[in-house]
């Protein structure tokens, strides 16, 4: 390649700079967008696994129902590859907030040693505000939203059970002074989760001195693991790594427990022994002042004391074998019967994946994946699409020049190369800023949008240099390639044909024109727009796959936010109508509901989890399975109506519960790949599995149930129902009746759990205000692309057509008439591309909304039509703004150009 | 007072910091009902004139008046209304809108103007009765000057300006496009103005005007032009 090509092509860099800068923004744009969204999801990931890192989050966490001892302590402390622990205490105990009962739950710090490098510190606390507790009396409270307001500094909150207990059996004192507002590792998530006092849902969180605690036992203990920090928390190493060390900690178990049980027998055991000894000491005691007084009788004033020792043993002994010691001996074996066997002797080791927050941090990252895999794709190919355009122009202009070349003998490498310099440049300059920029941009906003629901600490970015490169080459790739394939064309001809100008593309009828009445009906502008639009169809085509590509993003991401928020909608205004599930045993409950005034109306069930498959034993791995689902038995179907509302999806249709077969949510149906009529393998409360017909598939979005009647479930399973659960509906469902009813019934002693759905209702409103700023993000995203892309073509329209419009100018057409013989076209084609958008983005939004689900979690893909308002109106709109500037590029066509000879 | 006036018009183009004289202050008149020959080598002039007169153009300096109008005082707005109603063109290189046809690219002109004449019977004119269905691409070249032709006509122009109209085409089919432009003149008495460099077609003007060095530097009156047929080149 000659040294003069290379300068040529940076002269027609500078010359034509309109059009190298599109290229490059378009490249910019696509690789920013592209690498951005794909690095948002890493992003969230690193700067996760930093801040765990960072602030000693625990990678075991150890609980058992008997809590642990000094020597459980020091056992798990000297197990191999335990690095860090820290024995604590939690309870969960309410208090009040401005007149309404909150649900706290009571974590610790360490007693001393506060510091970052102690390394027993874990979950260290992250301070917003203040300090954290020192002494007994004092506490600190993890921050939420909820809450800001309402507790402060130098407020003082003061706990009570929330059931029977006293919370002097846990806590030495129950009043705490707030002494810093703090994050902790422990709990990013908004929710922090369910407990069995108060209302049932964790209100906030306060963590005091360890040695606030009264207890006997340490209840949780945390650890770290030896070479966990240099792992990627979500990597299997890491999780290979902990596993390890959990697999030796509940060896330790083992032997830990088998001494605690020795413990506690052989404490029952001198217990016994004690007693009996005290018994016996009675006994021996009272013979001996039996025999005294018999032998004083005999002789009077003599010490008889002497006289009675030898004589005593055997009237004990005799004594002792004629006692019966059977009560008491009962008494104790069962003392030790009921210790070890209602003592829960177990340790629970759980790593990482089973603490909700980091699970729930996890998957909404994963979930930011899903999108990142759709839009980006669409971004590329767009970006692509209007490349190929625009060079096909620029080398379709330099015809003349191409000759040229050619004629001084140049190879058709040395040609191409300049076009294929021209549009790398562009695209590798255009790619590197979308990285940096890109990289940069979207992960900060998209982390900052989650951040409304989690309580991370400032992005850290992760590297991305593999993903940068990607998408970088895979975008110059594309276009370098294109610009190529819209050489080959040209530099096929000889120079003398090259240097004559390319034969004008010729006029033809349009399809339309046969069609006589619609034809005859055209105004003669109406027919010259026609015939223009359809005159370059590649063009023609590239245009409206590219408007309909913005617009078809822009309505994606208008359609999931519709989508969530119908979900809610659907889900608790119309699926689910009770108010509240009570989990109870016994027959009070269900009574005192009943006589309840302030329940409408109450519904017993059975709710039980049970697996659900397509096969008949669980380890097909052919088959499809989902574990946990929860099976619901009504016994009155007629009056379950009035609570689930068991419908078709997008019909009117309401299904009834029959005796012939289950009702089978949606979500599920979909994974099992079943449909109604076919057979699914339920478990029994028994533990059968058996199989049962679908009669019916139902719309549900939070929650994978099956449906079905007690006479069913008793048919198939041949055992009997036994109602487990209330639904009640509300006369008045406010948080602050609600609070009441959770607080009372919570101490009722069948009572064994309750959810109420406002808090749900909430749970998902949150997550949802995050998603709408994500889905901000990709609409101003997909605004900026179609913006682009429109302008892009319009530019390429109006350079191919100079001399066209240079004609009409000459004629007499006033300015407005010139632009309107253009835009016409503009607007048609936008027009038919936004149409085509339109119909596009719902698949995209289909597909996008299936892959972002996540268990028990279905989003539908319900749409509002005022979004397809939007996307349209929005797409024209930019088509607009973009012939409001092609205005002016319109005017200064200079009419000489008229004159010109054909280029 | 002439039906159109050149005083002293100078047009000085701008490059940077090089200012480049098209016209150093040309002079000249027609009348209406006049053919007048602009002719010239290349560089002389010529095309500033025309861009001058057909109003796609200012000038620095100077007055042209056509029809009593001063046209170097026009707004852009009057100078496109100026084109619309009073100025019929034809390029050298026909400039047909190729995605219409004959008759559309006629009536495409046809449809601004206030008076426009007849489509057919213009597009019959100039001999392309059975072409009018036809796209430019179908059309010879001469076929395509004449519907070039009729659409400069069909606006019922005061002033037909061509511009090297024969330029593009052979020289039979220019003589028979020279040939209707004679003819245009002489029957409906349009004012037409041609712009040619070729010198051999002068002797078919009422009228001659030389241009040299941006100047108008001879004007020639020819009181009985050639007809075409008799002019060879």
């Amino acid at each position: 390649m000659g040294k003069m090509v290379v300068k040529d092509t940076f002269r027609e860099i500078k010359n034509s700079f309109g059009r190298f800068f599109a290229i490059f923004a378009i490249v910019a744009i696509g690789v920013a967008f592209f690498a951005g969204v794909t690095a948002s999801s890493e992003d969230m990931k690193h700067s996760s696994d930093c801040y765990y890192d960072e602030y000693n989050l625990m990678d075991l966490r150890i609980l058992s129902g008997v809590g642990f001892t000094d020597e459980d302590i020091d056992a798990i402390r000297n197990t191999e590859g335990v690095e860090g622990l820290f024995a604590t205490h939690t309870i969960d105990a309410v208090t009040k907030i401005d007149g309404t009962q909150s649900t706290v739950r009571v974590m610790t710090v360490p007693d001393d040693n506060l510091t970052d490098d102690n390394k027993d510190y874990i979950n260290r606390l992250r301070i917003k505000e203040g300090r954290l507790p020192e002494k007994e009396g004092e506490c600190v409270i993890r921050y939420s939203e909820f809450y800001q307001e309402k507790i402060e500094i130098g407020d003082v909150i003061t706990l009570s059970s929330g059931n029977d207990s006293d919370i002097s059996d846990s806590l030495k004192t129950d009043e705490y002074e707030v002494v810093g507002i703090v994050y902790t590792p422990y709990y990013v998530s908004y929710d922090i989760g369910q407990s069995n006092v108060g209302n049932g849902s964790v209100g906030f969180c306060i963590m005091v001195t360890d040695s606030s605690f009264a207890q006997e036992y340490y209840t949780e203990v945390f650890a770290t693991v030896e070479g966990a920090k240099e792992l990627d928390t979500y990597s299997d190493e890491y999780f290979d790594l902990v596993g390890e060390t959990k697999e030796r900690i509940e060896d330790a178990a083992e032997e830990r427990l088998d001494a605690r049980v020795q413990s506690v027998k052989d404490d029952i055991e001198s217990e016994r022994r004690k007693t009996i000894d005290e018994i016996y000491e009675n006994v021996r005691t009272e013979v001996r002042e039996q025999l005294y007084e018999q032998y004083s009788m005999y002789y009077p004033g003599i010490d008889v004391s002497s006289m009675i020792e030898p004589q005593i043993e055997s009237i004990v002994q005799e004594n002792i074998n004629n006692l019966d010691l059977t009560e008491i001996n009962e008494q104790f074996d069962r003392a030790e019967e009921e210790a070890i066997e209602n003592g829960d002797w177990q340790w629970y080791v759980l790593d990482r994946n089973s603490h909700y927050s980091f699970r729930d941090y996890e998957s909404s990252a994963d979930r930011m994946n899903a999108i990142a895999v759709v839009f980006p794709m669409f971004f590329i190919l767009v970006a692509a699409l209007v490349c190929l355009t625009t060079m096909t122009r620029m080398v379709d202009e330099q015809r003349g020049l191409i000759g040229t070349y050619k004629a001084l003998g140049y190879g058709k490498t040395a040609i191409a190369m300049k076009f294929v310099l021209y549009s790398f440049i562009a695209s590798i300059t255009g790619g590197i800023l979308g990285c940096i920029v890109g990289l940069r941009l979207f992960p900060a906003i998209i982390y900052d949008c989650w951040n409304i629901i989690y309580y991370m600490p400032a992005i850290q970015y992760a590297d991305h240099w593999l993903l940068s490169i990607i998408a970088i080459v895979s975008l110059v790739l594309v276009i370098v390639a294109a610009t190529v394939a819209a050489c080959v064309n040209e530099l096929a001809e000889v120079p003398s044909q090259l240097m004559r100008p390319k034969s004008p593309k010729k006029g033809k009828k349009i399809f339309l024109e046969h069609i006589g009445f619609i034809w005859k009906r055209l105004s003669f502008s109406g027919k010259v727009t026609a015939r223009n639009i359809f005159r370059y169809k590649k063009r023609f085509l590239m245009t409206v796959v590219g408007i309909a590509g913005g617009c078809a993003l822009m309505f994606a991401g208008f359609g999931i936010k519709d989508s969530i928020s119908a979900l809610i909608e659907k889900q608790y205004n119309e699926i689910i109508q009770y108010d509240v599930s009570i989990k109870y045993e016994g027959d009070e409950i269900p009574e005192t509901v009943n006589s309840d005034s302030r329940f409408e109306k109450a519904l017993t069930i059975c709710e039980y989890t049970s697996d659900v498959g397509n096969a008949e034993t669980i380890d097909d791995a052919d088959k499809q399975q989902r574990e946990d689902v929860s099976i619901e038995v009504v016994e009155d179907a007629q009056a379950f109506k009035d609570y689930v509302l068991l419908r078709k999806r997008n019909t009117d249709t309401i299904h009834e519960l029959d005796d012939e077969g289950v009702c089978i949510t949606e979500q599920l149906a979909g994974d099992l790949n079943v449909k109604a009529g076919d057979t699914v393998y339920i478990t029994g409360e028994s533990g059968q599995r058996k199989p049962v017909r679908i009669s019916h598939v139902v719309e549900m979005y939070t929650s994978s149930n099956i449906f079905m009647t007690s006479e069913y479930y008793e048919s198939v399973f041949g055992e009997d129902y036994e109602p487990n659960c209330i639904l009640g509906i509300l006369v008045d469902s406010s948080e602050a009746s609600e609070n009441q009813i959770g607080e009372e019934y919570l101490l009722m002693s069948g009572v064994r759990g309750m959810t109420f759905f406002t808090a749900n209702i909430e749970k998902f409103n949150n997550m949802i205000s995050s998603l709408n700023l994500v889905t901000y993000v990709l609409i101003l995203s997909a605004a900026a692309l179609t913006f682009v892309v429109l302008y892009n073509l319009t530019n390429v329209n109006v350079s191919e057509r100079i001399r066209e419009i240079a004609t009409i100018k000459v004629l007499g057409f006033f300015d407005a008439e010139v632009a309107s013989y253009v835009y016409r076209e503009n607007v048609a084609i936008s027009v038919i591309g936004s149409a085509a958008g339109l119909v596009l983005g719902v698949f995209l939004h289909r597909y996008i909304m299936k892959t972002v689900e996540m268990d028990n979690v279905m989003f539908g893909n319900a749409v509002e039509q005022l979004s397809f308002v939007y996307a349209f109106v929005l797409t024209m709109v930019f088509s607009l703004i973009v012939n409001l500037v092609m205005y002016r590029k319109l005017k200064n066509i200079p009419m000489v150009e008229s004159l010109k000879s054909v280029e | 007072m002439s039906y159109i006036e050149f005083n002293n018009v100078k047009k000085i183009y701008k490059m940077g910091d090089v200012k480049i004289k098209a016209l150093a202050g040309a002079n000249f008149t027609v009348e209406k009902g006049e053919f007048a020959v602009i002719a010239g080598p290349s560089g002389a002039g010529k095309s500033t004139i025309l861009n001058l007169l057909g109003g796609m153009d200012t000038v620095t300096t100077g007055e042209i008046i056509v029809d009593g109008q001063h046209i170097n005082e026009f707004s852009q707005k009057q100078l496109t209304a100026y084109r619309r109603y009073d100025i019929g063109f034809v390029f050298q290189f026909y400039n047909l809108v190729q995605n219409l046809t004959a008759r559309e690219n006629v009536e495409l002109a046809a449809q601004i103007c206030k008076n426009p004449l007849d489509i057919d019977e213009t597009i019959d004119a100039v001999g392309l009765k059975d072409r009018k269905g036809n796209f430019p691409a179908q059309l010879s070249g001469g076929e395509q000057q004449r519907v070039a032709i009729a659409r400069a006509l069909a606006k019922n122009p005061k002033l037909l300006l061509c511009d090297e109209p024969t330029g593009a085409l052979d020289y039979q089919t220019g003589k028979a496009v020279l040939k209707l432009l004679q003819e245009t003149c002489i029957k409906r008495g349009v004012t037409v103005v041609v712009i040619t460099h070729n010198l051999a077609l002068t002797p078919m003007g009422n009228k001659v005007i030389r241009v040299k060095n941006g100047m108008v530097s001879n004007i020639e009156i020819n009181d009985n032009p050639v007809p075409i047929d008799e002019i060879e080149w």
